[in-house]
């Protein structure tokens, strides 16, 4: 299997370096000028981030990303009902981001250019994304939630054995009671 | 084809793909399949964190409605100033230091009442 994987790689990259070397003897025996090929890479990358985007998007739509945790906090960390709770400042960063991206694709293309932003544009978002540190810092931890499970397992392992202790001490306890029978039968029996 | 005429395409795309992607985002929320549980509201008390308080906390309420006409007022300011006098002169505007008073403060208040709710 692994040989079969390691071939197609070589497949592959010998390919790659034949289809680049016909493209590099087609663009000299054509003269073909720096511009066109400056348009053919611009034509590739952009086919490439189209793909990719084009991915993120199909995978949203069909489901394999999920969006229901999209403003949730980490489902360790805070849990109602079985659902992780929804973050407001992630909810906030969503809207935000939404906002300040959208505007800043739909002015870029308009000028063509990238526009500047301003510092409060910055700051708006450093707000934002600051008082989301600060949110977590003071809300519960992942780490406490696991000390509590710890906390749980550690007083369930002492009540097992405190159970096992207290049996064991009643089946002494219940010996002990049984040889004291017999040993006052015997007596009994002596008298 | 020239490189202006695959640019333009380019930008039609993102355009596009961005809408597309908005739009699904909040679709989903408007249809409840994004998960909303205790946006508003708090566990009651931090023996049960696992039960939402009944009632909506002011403070995450204030800071949703200041997120949104934020968001609101920003759109329709940069659609009012920029690039109205010419597309070769557009920029971001910038956010008028009551409206960052006013979010900071909800934000405030929103760090406030979840240290007190906490302790």
């Amino acid at each position: 299997m692994g040989n079969v994987d390691q071939r197609t790689g070589v497949f592959f990259v010998v390919g790659f370096l034949v289809v680049v070397c016909m493209l590099g003897v087609w663009a000299i025996q054509w003269d073909v000028k720096a511009q066109d090929v400056a348009l053919l890479g611009f034509i590739s990358f952009s086919a490439v981030i189209i793909a990719f985007a084009a991915a993120v998007l199909w995978n949203i739509i069909d489901g394999s990303i999920d969006l229901f945790g999209i403003i949730s906090e980490p489902d360790d960390v805070a849990n109602i009902d079985g659902k992780p709770k929804a973050s407001l400042s992630r909810f906030q960063f969503l809207v935000f981001t939404f906002v300040v991206a959208g505007l800043f694709l739909m002015l870029s293309i308009e000028a063509g250019a990238f526009v500047n932003i301003p510092n409060n544009v910055l700051g708006l978002i450093g707000l934002s994304g600051g008082s989301f540190i600060v949110s977590k810092a003071v809300g519960p931890k992942a780490k406490d939630a696991l000390t509590e499970v710890e906390k749980a397992d550690a007083t369930l392992k002492a009540a097992e054995i405190a159970a096992k202790k207290a049996g064991a001490d009643a089946k002494t306890a219940e010996a002990k009671l049984k040889k004291a029978k017999a040993d006052a039968a015997a007596a009994k029996v002596q008298e | 084809m020239s490189g202006e005429d695959v640019s333009k395409i380019v930008e039609l795309f993102f355009i596009a793909w961005m809408v597309v992607l908005f739009g699904f985002v909040i679709i989903k929320l408007l249809r409840g399949e994004v998960n909303t549980v205790g946006l508003l509201s708090t566990p009651q008390n931090s023996n049960e964190p696992q039960k939402l308080s009944e009632q909506i906390d002011p403070e995450r309420l204030l800071l949703v409605i200041s997120t949104i006409i934020a968001a609101v007022y920003y759109i329709m300011l940069t659609m009012q100033t920029t690039c109205a006098q010419g597309a070769t002169d557009c920029w971001l505007p910038d956010i008028p230091n009551e409206l960052l008073m006013l979010l900071g403060g909800s934000h405030s208040a929103f760090l406030t009442g979840k240290i007190y709710r906490r302790s």
